[in-house]
Parts: structure tokens; sequence; C-alpha cells
């Protein structure tokens, strides 16, 4: 009876200290911390010395027959593709590893046809952009990100028509928090509002998400479009001097194009010198599309002599790969 | 007719009976019951060792601290750019990196080892000479696998020394009960090196002064026991009071005194709960070993044998002298406030304290000949599985550096400016040679967060598991600048709680 007491009382006394005993084991027995290297250092390609030459053609970084034409044509393999990439789409591996092994970095524009801008916003595409995010990140090859371009016009279902400002603010600075908060630090995103035409004044400081959450600025502009014919000051001239006011961040041009006309050798020839001559402007995409128009380098021979001509200069092109 | 055979017969031998003893075998120990308990102290010993050893993290920021300050002064440096040392600089940060510089960070933890496993062998012999050989082993084998046991000899910071330095004042009065000015100067002296050593441990010497009264009362009465004591703490006072004067040690423990390393956030409860995790059967275990001890002086298997001991008031006295601090100790620290960091190192000398009693707990548990092994195996067993897992989540509780030292080494120049938090554990990590203390400022000390939006530091580290208001005023301002990139983003924590993001100036 006593000994049954003692271990009774004994037991009570265990459960009581017991209790409290698991606060401090937190910390399973076999964790580890993993050991992490360093992320893809993407720094040297922020400003290279070097400039960026950019192509966007038919089926982008799948279609190797058709770079191989444009680099023939143009007599220098481009460094840069750009990949049109839909919002709801995973993450393109394989594309953008094919480029990379190439020497070429991708520019994926990224384009929210059928998410809107408050749905980014409130997190209620986190899960998504969370798995694109660790997929980017995890494949640690650079990236140029611009996320829903030509935001400040009105003919996206993501432009101006639907949207404030502000909207789009807010799910590019989310977009981004969530790739911090991922470690996925190989990207360089890009922001990229349509330069002002005759047919519209498009604003752009009022969709200025921040230098803090841009590396590169990207006007996109065409030389004609709606009868709207420019030089390549005209076209961008007052763009650069506009974003001069709120930014350094250097320039990227991440569409730009002419359709066949007399005035395409120069215009092309303008724009890889304004490039050549200013330690601010990165390099060019060119629309090397048959669509609606011609927009190809190829369109008639004297562009194409122009284009060959122009970025012949060493300046032009160089491997990503071993920058830095 | 030949005469009858007569045969020669042995006269009988006269059995007589040995004198019978009470019992077969004596009550005071052997040369080889000595020699068993000192090979069972070494197998505790050595479990001791090796629940310690298996422990890991890259160095804590007091460790850091403390090396640094001790390799500042082994070579005659600046060390003003570190955080203060709450002790005496020329003691134990000297004797650890001294060690350091010889065998590395594991070099100076296993002095904490050495210290530790001391402290064991001290309270062995404390316990033996107070209760037996018995409760003296079952003390140290539940001191062995106590969690602040594995964690405090398992990192290089001071606390494993003034932690055997209490014990051994504690173990002094006992061992030299027989001479006042002996135990006195010893006790005192080790005393005063305890304080020197971690200003912090100076809460624990009253209990110290406490245990000189109660333990020698059976010896030499209320009157000259409490003569010892103020004797005791009169020599401990003088003696801190003049290595504070001569050691010019006043600005530290000004700063001790006014919260340092341990202020914490913590509150009262939860201080409360965490020590009573940490040590809350051991302190049973005590408690049942004072009930035992108060009702009954000895156990003895000698039947008849006549039990000697103190009276009970003074059995009183003596259990509660060395268990009470644990308790008291830890209410006090709920009301002043301490981080979760420094309880289990304030618990660990509680616990050691109260060990000769948790072995009587134990040995009583145990009952005459063994008659109950299942309650102290019961206990013994919770005490080092809670141990075992207290004692790792307590050694992996701050942020594991390799990655971010790894990654950092290729970033930082020797000209560089940088926000870091507790960047002593990045200096110390990188090595002397790659920075100067003076060129990294502490994200939680940070006066000028204009600084951050004008990009004057060249990198920053933030812990994702500061308080927001560490990290919010450095994120705004690196937002409102713009001047700063993520670089890369380390998981830093054994539980997947916490990341390091590294951002690096725009070039």
């Amino acid at each position: 009876m006593r000994k049954t007491a003692a271990a009774a009382a004994l037991g009570l006394l265990l459960a009581g200290s017991l209790s409290a005993c698991g606060t401090a084991m937190s910390t399973p027995p076999n964790a580890k911390v993993e050991v992490q290297t360093a992320p893809y250092d993407v720094r040297p390609l922020l400003r290279p010395k070097n400039k960026f030459l950019g192509v966007t053609y038919e089926g982008a970084g799948t279609n190797a027959k058709a770079l191989k034409k444009f680099a023939n044509a143009a007599g220098k393999k481009p460094n840069m593709v750009a990949l049109y990439t839909d919002f709801k789409e995973d993450y393109p591996v394989e594309k953008v590893k094919g480029l990379w092994d190439q020497g070429i970095v991708s520019l994926l524009v990224w384009e929210p046809f059928e998410t809107g801008l408050g749905a980014i916003a409130d997190g209620s595409e986190d899960d998504r952009v969370v798995r694109f995010a660790r997929a980017v990140r995890d494949l640690d090859i650079p990236l140029v990100l611009s996320f829903a371009h030509e935001m400040n016009g009105n003919w996206y279902p993501w432009g101006t028509k639907k949207n404030e400002p502000e909207d789009f603010l807010a799910a590019h600075r989310h977009l981004h928090d969530l790739f911090v908060k991922e470690g996925t630090t190989n990207v360089i995103w890009l922001w990229s509002p349509n330069v002002p035409s005759n047919s519209g004044k498009y604003k752009f400081q009022p969709y200025w998400p921040g230098d803090a959450y841009v590396d590169w600025v990207g006007p996109i502009g065409y030389f004609e479009w709606s009868n709207d014919s420019r030089s390549f000051d005209q076209l961008f001239g007052p763009s650069l001097t506009a974003l001069r006011k709120f930014t350094k961040r250097p320039v990227l041009f991440p569409e730009t194009a002419s359709p066949p006309s007399a005035d395409k050798p120069r215009y092309i020839a303008e724009l890889y010198q304004a490039i050549k001559s200013r330690k601010d402007l990165l390099g060019v995409v060119w629309f090397n599309l048959n669509k609606e128009h011609d927009w190809r380098v190829q369109s008639d021979t004297a562009s194409l002599t122009a284009f060959r001509e122009a970025v012949a200069d060493p300046i032009f092109g160089f491997d990503p790969r071993k920058a830095g | 007719m030949g005469s009858p055979l007569i045969t020669r017969q042995d006269p009988p031998r006269r059995y007589v009976l040995p004198v019978t003893p009470k019992v077969a075998w004596s009550a005071r120990p052997g040369k080889r019951r000595e020699n068993l308990s000192r090979l069972a102290l070494l197998a505790v010993l050595g479990l001791q060792a090796v629940l310690t050893l298996r422990l890991g993290n890259s160095a804590s920021p007091e460790e850091a601290t403390l090396l640094l300050n001790g390799a500042a002064r082994l070579d005659g440096t600046d060390a003003s750019g570190l955080p203060v040392v709450l002790g005496a600089p020329f003691l134990y940060p000297f004797l650890a990196a001294f060690a350091e510089q010889s065998f590395g960070l594991e070099g100076a933890r296993a002095l904490s080892l050495l210290a530790v496993l001391a402290a064991n062998a001290l309270l062995y012999a404390t316990t033996r000479q107070l209760f037996g050989v018995r409760p003296a082993l079952l003390g140290a084998g539940v001191f062995a696998v106590a969690a602040p046991t594995a964690f405090l000899g398992n990192i290089a910071t001071y606390d494993a020394f003034s932690l055997l330095l209490l014990v051994a004042a504690v173990w002094a009065t006992v061992r030299f009960s027989r001479s006042a000015v002996l135990s006195v100067a010893l006790a005192g002296l080790f005393g005063v090196l305890a304080f020197a050593v971690k200003f912090g441990s100076g809460i624990f010497l009253p209990a110290v002064v406490g245990v000189a009264f109660a333990v020698v009362i059976p010896r030499v009465g209320a009157g000259r026991a409490a003569a010892r004591a103020a004797g005791l703490l009169l020599v401990i006072l003088i003696g801190s009071g003049f290595l504070v004067v001569a050691g010019g040690l006043s600005d530290a423990l000004g700063t001790a005194l006014s919260g340092g390393a341990d202020a914490g956030e913590a509150g009262a409860g939860t201080i409360l709960y965490d020590a009573t995790a940490y040590g809350g059967l051991y302190v049973l275990t005590a408690l049942f070993g004072c009930f035992s001890f108060w009702r009954t002086a000895a156990m003895s298997e000698i039947p008849g044998a006549e039990v000697r001991g103190p009276r009970k008031g003074a059995r009183l006295l003596i259990s509660l002298s060395m268990t009470l601090p644990a308790v008291v100790l830890t209410l006090y620290q709920s009301v002043v406030g301490t981080d979760e960091g420094s309880l289990i190192r304030h618990v660990g000398i509680g616990l050691a304290l109260a060990t000769p009693m948790a072995g009587l707990g134990m040995s009583r548990m145990l009952g005459a000949h063994f008659a109950s092994p299942q309650y102290p195996i019961l206990v013994w067993i919770i005490l080092f599985t809670f141990g075992y897992g207290q004692a790792l989540s307590a050694m992996t509780a701050w942020p594991q550096t390799d990655n971010l030292i790894a990654f950092l080494r290729t970033e930082v120049k020797a000209e560089g400016k940088y926000l870091a938090p507790e960047p002593q554990t990045i200096v110390y990590g990188l090595g002397r040679d790659a920075t100067d203390p003076a060129q990294w400022t502490d994200v939680g000390e940070l006066a000028d967060a204009q600084a951050v939006r004008k990009g004057e530091y060249d990198l920053i580290v933030l812990d994702t598991e500061a308080a927001p208001e560490i990290n919010e005023p450095v994120e705004k301002e690196m937002v409102d600048g713009g001047r700063y990139r993520l670089r890369a983003r380390f998981d830093h924590s054994y539980d997947d709680s916490g990341d390091y993001e590294i951002w690096v100036k725009y070039r």
C-alpha cells in the first residue's frame, strides 16, 4: 500500500515536470543545416562592358534552325533571345537552358493574359509564382524577366483600360518580394513601358516600381507604327530623357523593329550606333518576325546590310557565361 | 591368546564456533569498492563527454566575442570594436584564445568540456564526502545527462569555468571542513575567481556561502558555522572588490549589472516554463532527496548498526542550502528577465549545486540493497532522454554561419563597410585577418538608418528571424534608396525557421 502510494506520488511528480520538458526540444535529433553554395552571380551582367545583341524569332527557344538562319544572315550569333510566356505557364526550363548552353541569355516576357493584376498582388497566385520562382532559382541560370510589358498602354488586358498604375505596381512589387523570399537572385528585373507615340502619350513615372524593384528599364517602341515614322532620337530620345528624371538604371530596348521602308537601314544604323556610343544603353532585342509587317532585318537587302554592318562591331555580342 | 587389538585413536578435535559478525562485510568502503566506484565515475564522465561532443554548431555570438577579445589581448591589438566581455578579459578569454589559436574553435570548446568534467568529478567528491559513494555516483550520473551539462561543456564561453569554480568553492567547504582557515581561504579564492571569470555568477555566491554555513553545522555547531560563512562572505567581497578595482573592470561590471548580454525579452511565464523544462525533474529528485534526508539521516543495511548523522534541523538546512538556489534563482530570473540562451546556463549552475541532493534522492529511491531500482532507472532515463534533446536544441539555438561565412569570403574586402546581425560571429568566422571589427556595424545597433538609403554599406546581412523592429527600418531604407540587390539567401537554422539574406550594393 505504502509502495503504491509512493509510486503514485512519484508518477504525479514526473507527469508535472514532464509536461514542460518538451518545450526546449524544437530541434529534430538529426537536423542539419544544408550546405549551400552561392547562387549564380548576375552582377557582371547588369552593366556588362559589351552590348547585348538580342532577337525575337518564330519558335524562339525551340527552333534552332531559325536561330541559325538569323545568325547567318546577321553575321553574328545573338546573345539574348526573348521568350513570350503566359503567366499561367510553367517556367520554360528546357528553352532557357538550351539557349544558355549556346551562350544566350533569355529575356522572358511574362504576360498575365488571363490573370488579373489584383489577383497577383493580393497573393491569390502565390502558389504558382513561388513554384515558378523556385524553378528559376533551381536552374541557377541568369534570366531577364519582364512582367506585364507595355502596362502603360491600353491594348493588353493588364493595360490602362482595366487597371490603375497602382495595380501594376502592387503586382510587380509583390512578385519581386516573393522571388526575394525564395532566394531567387538570378533574375534581372526589366521594367518595360511603351514609349509615347503620336497616337498616345503613355506615362512612365506612375508605373515606376522603384529602383529597389528594377534592374533595367526597357522602353518599347517601333520605328514606324500607324504612320508614326521617327528617327532613333525621335522615337527613344524623349523617353530616355523622361526616364532619367527618376532613375539611373541602365536601359535595354527589349522590343523594337521597323517595317520595310526606305528609312529602315537608317533606323537600324542609328539604333546600334546610339547603343554603341552610350554607356547606359545595354543593347536591344530586335523583333525579327514577319507578323502584320515584315519586321525582320532580312526584309530587304539594304536593311540586312545595314544590320550586318552595325552589329559587326565587336562591342555587340558577347558570351554572357564569361561576363565578369 | 593374544592381547586385544588396541588401535590408537586421535582425540576428537574440539570445534570452536567462530564469532559471527552481524554482517559479512564492512560498511566502510574498502579499497576495492573505492576503486570500483572510481571506475564507475570514469564511465559516467565518459558518457558525459560523449553526450557533449556529439553536439555541434558554428561559433555563437558570445563565443565569438570572447575569442576575439582574447585573441586581441594575446596579440596586443585593439578590441574596441567588439562587444564588452562581462568578466575579466584577462582570465577566460585569454585562456580560450590561447587554446583556439592552437586547436581552433574545437580546442576552445574542449577546455569547457574539461571544466565541466572536472566539475562533475568535484560534485562526486563532495557528495561522497557528505552522503557516501552510492549517492555520489548516482549524482554524477544524473548531472552527466542533464541538458545544461552537455551544453555548457560544448560552448567556448566562461560559463563552464564559472561553474567549475563555484562547484570547487562548495567542494572546498566540504572537503576541508575540519580547517576553518583552509576551507574559507580556498572557497573564497574559488568564489572570487568564479565572479571574476563571469560577473553573472556572482548571484550564485550567496548560495555558496549558504552551503558553506550549512554543511559544517554538524561538525562545528551553528555559531562557528556562521562565523565561517561570514568569513567566507568577507573574503569574497574583499577579493571581488580588489579584482574589480585592480583589474579595471568597473565599466564591464556596470554593463553586466545593467543587464548586459543577459537582458532578454522573455516573459516571466516563459522563463519559469523553460526553467522547469530544463531542470524540473532534476530539482524534484533533489527535493525528494531533501525530504528523505530530513526524515532519515542515512540508510543502513547493517542490522542493528547505529546510524549517525546530523540532527533534523541541520539536515534540513544542508538539503535546502543546496537545492533552493536552483529554485530561488529561477524565480529571480523570471522577475528580472533574461534571454533563453542565458537561462540554460544559469539553470545548469543551479542543478550543479543541487546534484548532491539529487544523488541522494536517487539513492533513496533505489532503497536499501537495491530494493526498488525501477524508480531511479525511470528518472534517469527520462532525464537522459530530455537532456539529450534539450542540449541539442540549446546548441542549435543560434544561426549556423558556415554557408554565410563561405560566401562572404569572396565578398568582403579590407576597406569595405558592412552591416550585419551580431557581426562578431562573422568577423570571427572570416578570421581576424580578413576584416576588422570596426568595419562592421550591428544591425541591432544601427543608429543612422539613412546610411542604408545612401548606400554607405557595401554589403548588408539580414537575419529573417530577427525582430521586425530590427529588420524593418533597414528594409524600408533599402527600398527607398534602391541601392541594394539581393545576392544570396542561405538557410541558417536547424529547423528551417530562418535565413540569412545578403544584400549587395549596386555597382
